[in-house]
């Protein structure tokens, strides 16, 4: 019976080539996109579900507790594991602590700046499950000069031959010996790391001991489940225990909680940490988009598949006269669309294998189709025949409906499916979801270009920035500075704790004529040049300048944000004086006021900004006078090996920092346009197919209309017509589900664009060209037959 | 083994029946031949379609075999159709994407016959009707009168009581037309119950009963 059916479906297949082709391609694309997605979903929701009893795992947060910028942070201090195990040992099973860091790694004559160089507690592999492929558990990180490294990283520095016992040197002055190799390659996990060291040896500073030098995380394991929420009781009591005289100094608390180990990697309410982040929107939305490419892959598949059964109702009848049930009707039906289905599977993964690897780069990760998991085999099985029913369920149900006597009537009337409203709906839904994508689409790149041309107050063209990320070249900045402020190439050079959308700390100000109050600002620490290198404005007073030494401890800049929230102007604010609480301890007086810039990113509003002179850099910018750019870096790289000498130059174009800021915006819009892309060729694909098939059942009626003196304009018009009208439908049923999503969407940026009618506009006249592209070949194709051949036929 | 009592068959088009067959009261015996003659129209194959029960009769009763028809479900319908009752069309109605052998198989298929014993079965109807050159033909690939054969073949393949003939020899030429009857008539003389429909006088004297219609009712 199945064989029988086999070859049923190969035989029409083979019968039918055109109306398969677009059928299987269809299926096909649908179901590449739902397996990419699928993989890389599973991969984003496989985070950290590794480890033994994840459930019982937790990071500790501090949370900064002001109810008007309320965050959690991830760094913690050294003291607190200690004091949560020995404080509350009935709830608290083990602690350990992890410290992200990164350095200049030498061995022999290879150079690498590791950028996840961490530290852990040597209980690190007991506590988690990262699989060690050489080493023991228990001892590898036992002295304080050990380091355990990935497999990839072994590979990097020392090909096939075994590490361990290999000592490597760091930043030019410390020694680790390698105990061990582990491997995270398939292991996705909120820790990423290359390097491991020993935490001992880091506990050995004086300040590791402070409860204020918040550096790394720190991890526990309770005891049982009950004791996430009796944890949270007792934070309270315990903080003001560690730090009660403090906050009564500071007159500002701070809270403590936790965080379970598997909602680590989709928290994006912990703004500070060094956990590796994914974002659960993309996740939803992608899903989404899954299920709707998908969905109208077997929307099409039905569609044609009805369309063609017209034709085979007569062996359907037949069947029925030689003792076909309607149940084995049915089950023909269905098993001809599990053909096809299975025909697509088959294709589709030869896709993708040709897709991932863009993908990949794409998305930064390493997804890959793991054939030996019989788990997955078997899924794949499922989603075969469960494509296969939902694609050929209907018309399996309509078919086996069908009554020979109608059928079979000797004078040959046959079965016509004639306008069936569902086909319609179909067709419909198909083009409103192409639509909705094609909106997202041009609202999304309108957004990125609006991101990209905003003025942001500051100039971030032609600047280059490195890293002071090692004492040598902190100390030798001045150096730095003055060999290339000689050269002709360099406009200007500044050192500063942050770039324009880099790191802006938030700070406690005491202003001198406000009492015993605080206020937050964020900060800027920079050198002298940072206004001019930047050419931000100075819209009141004056910038620092190297002629007085007094900026250097006296002197303090606001942006107009923050002499606004100070209740001031411009030009009363120059003059007052403002203490930066934490780190200073005498006051500094405003010298001038700059115009607002985008100090972050266009998805928040400009903060109140204070910026001053002092020697606490993390970053050099050097503006460049565009001339001979590649000139200008060779220079610039000399006289970074001259006052860092050891260490790999690396740079990084200002602009470019700036636009990765809206990297996963930027995903976002080349996902939406690959997406829609697919959507609509998709739909096309199930358009063509249905005119296709109705130009053939009105062939009869073409013909007689064309022998009764109608134009080939008119006949075209009046199959286009028909079709024409479903488009129109899609457009209002898209344009507010559109509106809504793109308005929640945009909500995410201070600084967004309106969405104009245009785009809804322009989305209209896309899905039209395309339709009429579509259905107008098939049309001029239809009208063009010799009408005698058309009656005849019939 | 056939009884019609009082039957009729209408098409309700909105308000107004359209009778297709009236009062038909009807008798046929295990063995006859059968012959329905009557003009274009005049409710031939409708009632043919209703004694192979692929249609339901408006009105009246049906018995086969003294079981009532007419009060069975859709499924004890297919049930005894596809056990009891052999069919044949004027223009064959073969099923176009399977060759000779498929064709003769499927009802087999249906019947759920096990392999072995289906292989044999086509192997038996195809050495019968000198058929075994041409197994692995398509229909398209085969003269009308040995697509008549095949169908002929198919309807007998499951041991039918009765066979229904819808004009088997109308698209026919006489010579052809001449072999499909021997051969149903020979049919009849292993026993089978034939009905077939016929224009043709000629034909209708290979039974032994004609039954004339007339606008859907019974000549007498
Ligand atoms: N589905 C239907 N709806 C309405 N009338 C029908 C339908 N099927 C058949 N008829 C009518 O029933 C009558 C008898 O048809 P049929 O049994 O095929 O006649 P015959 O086989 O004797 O030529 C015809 O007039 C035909 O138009
Ligand atoms: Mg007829």
């Amino acid at each position: 019976m199945f064989l029988n059916y086999l070859k049923i479906a190969l035989r029409n297949l083979a019968k039918n080539k055109l109306y398969s082709f677009i059928n299987i391609s269809g299926l096909a694309f649908g179901i590449t996109c739902f397996l990419l997605i699928s993989i890389y979903l599973n991969n984003e929701l496989s985070y950290d579900n590794f480890h033994n009893e994840p459930e019982k795992i937790f990071r500790i947060l501090r949370d900064n507790e002001d109810p008007d910028n309320h965050y959690l942070i991830g760094y913690t201090s050294g003291p607190y594991a200690n004091a949560l195990k020995n404080d509350y040992p009935s709830y608290i099973q083990s602690v350990t602590r992890v410290m992200a860091n990164d350095g200049v790694v030498d061995y022999k004559d290879k150079t690498f700046r590791e950028e996840r160089f961490f530290f852990a507690d040597s209980n690190f592999f007991e506590f988690f499950n990262f699989p060690l492929l050489i080493g023991d558990k228990k001892s590898v990180l036992t002295d304080a000069n050990n380091v355990i490294i990935s497999k990839e990283t072994a590979k990097k520095y020392f090909g096939d031959a075994n590490p361990v016992g290999e000592v490597i040197t760091v930043d030019k002055e410390m020694q680790f010996k390698i105990t061990g190799v582990f491997d995270n390659n398939n292991l996705n996990s909120h820790l990423k790391f290359d390097f491991l060291g020993s935490l001992l040896l880091i506990e050995k500073y004086r300040w590791f001991s402070g409860w204020w030098n918040n550096a790394l995380s720190t991890y526990i394991k309770v005891s049982n489940l009950n004791a996430e929420q009796k944890l949270k009781e007792l934070f309270p009591g315990f903080m003001d225990k560690y730090f009660g005289e403090d906050f009564k100094r500071i007159g500002n608390k701070i809270g403590l909680t936790i965080e379970p180990l598997e909602d680590i990697y989709f928290n994006n309410q912990t703004q500070f940490d060094f956990a590796d982040h994914g974002n659960k929107t993309s996740v939803y939305i992608f899903s989404v988009i899954a299920f709707f490419i998908l969905f109208i892959a077997c929307i099409n598949f039905m569609n044609l598949s009805i369309a063609v059964s017209a034709g085979r109702s007569k062996e359907v009848g037949l069947r029925k006269v030689i003792g076909a049930e309607k149940k084995n009707i049915a089950y023909q039906f269905i098993g001809e669309a599990i053909v096809y289905s299975s025909i697509a599977f088959v294709i589709s993964i030869l896709l993708l294998e040709i897709i991932l690897p863009y993908f990949n780069s794409f998305i930064g990760k390493t997804l890959f189709i793991n054939y030996g998991n019989i788990g997955l085999a078997l899924a794949s099985l499922i989603f075969i025949i469960i494509v296969g029913i939902t694609a050929g369920g209907y018309p399996a149900f309509v078919l086996s409906t069908v009554q020979p006597a109608k059928i079979l009537k000797d004078d040959g009337a046959s079965f016509k499916s004639g306008k069936s409203i569902l086909r319609r709906i179909l067709v419909v839904t198909q083009f409103a979801i192409s639509i909705i994508l094609i909106i997202g689409t041009i609202l999304i790149t309108k957004q990125m270009n609006y991101l990209s041309d905003a003025n942001l107050g500051f100039n971030k063209e032609q600047v280059v920035l490195l890293n002071v990320d090692n004492g040598t070249f902190r100390k030798n900045i001045p150096r730095f500075k003055e060999i290339l402020e000689r050269e002709s190439g360099v406009k200007s050079v500044t050192a500063m704790s942050g770039e324009p959308g880099g790191f802006h700390d938030n700070y406690a100000f005491k202003i001198e004529d406000k009492g015993e109050e605080y206020v937050r600002m964020r900060i800027l620490l920079c050198d002298e040049d940072y206004l001019k290198t930047f050419g931000i404005k100075v819209i009141e007073g004056r910038d620092f300048s190297e002629d007085f030494v007094t900026d250097q401890s006296e002197a303090m800049i606001l942006n107009e944000t923050a002499v606004k929230s100070l209740g001031w102007t411009p030009q009363t604010a120059v003059g007052k004086l403002i203490l930066i609480n934490f780190i200073e301890t005498t006051y500094r007086r405003v010298i001038g006021v700059v115009e607002d810039y985008n100090f972050t990113s266009l998805k928040n509003k400009i903060e109140p900004l204070a910026i001053a002179v002092r020697g606490d850099f993390r970053k050099a910018a050097v503006k460049l006078n565009g001339d001979d750019v590649k000139g200008t870096l060779k220079t610039i790289e000399k006289a970074y090996a001259s006052v860092s000498p050891g260490y790999p130059f690396e740079y990084e174009f200002l602009d470019e920092s700036f636009d990765k800021l809206y990297k996963s915006e930027h995903d976002a819009q080349i996902l939406f346009r690959n997406f829609s892309v697919t959507a609509i060729l998709i739909a096309c694909l199930g358009l063509l197919g249905l005119v296709m098939y109705s130009a053939e059942l009105k062939r009869k009626e073409i013909g007689i209309r064309k022998v009764l003196g109608a134009s080939v304009a008119g006949i075209v018009a009046l199959i286009t017509k028909e079709f024409l009208i479903l488009v129109v439908i899609a457009n209002f049923i898209a344009w507010p589900i559109s509106y809504y999503f793109m308005n929640e969407w945009l909500s995410d940026f201070a600084y967004k664009i309106n969405i104009g009618l245009e785009s809804f506009l322009i989305s209209a006249l896309i899905a039209f060209a395309i339709a009429v592209i579509t259905i107008g070949f098939q049309a001029i194709k239809a009208a063009l037959a010799n009408p005698v051949k058309s009656i005849k036929y019939e | 083994m056939i009884k019609l009592v009082n039957l009729d068959k209408y098409y309700k088009n909105k308000f107004i029946k359209t009778y297709v067959l009236r009062n038909i009261n009807l008798e046929i015996n295990e063995g006859e031949f059968v012959s329905i003659m009557g003009p274009s129209g005049s409710g031939k194959s409708t009632l043919l379609h209703i004694l192979g029960m692929l249609d339901s009769p408006s009105e009246g009763e049906y018995y086969f075999f003294n079981e009532p028809v007419h009060k069975m479900s859709e499924r004890q319908h297919s049930e005894l159709h596809k056990n009891h009752i052999g069919f044949v069309f004027q223009s064959y109605h073969l099923i176009d994407e399977l060759t000779v052998f498929e064709n003769l198989e499927t009802p087999l298929l249906y019947q759920k016959v096990k392999s072995s014993e289906r292989k044999a079965m086509v192997a038996d109807m195809l050495d019968r009707f000198k058929m075994v050159a041409k197994k692995d033909l398509f229909p398209n690939q085969l003269s009308g009168g040995q697509q008549q054969l095949v169908a002929i073949a198919r309807a007998i393949i499951s041991n039918p009581k009765i066979i229904l003939a819808d004009e088997p020899t109308g698209n026919l030429h006489t010579n052809q037309g001449k072999e499909i009857m021997d051969t149903l008539k020979k049919l009849n003389d292993e026993g089978k119950t034939i009905i077939q429909v016929t224009h043709s006088e000629e034909n209708a004297k290979y039974g032994n009963r004609i039954i004339n219609l007339m606008d859907g009712w019974i000549e007498k």
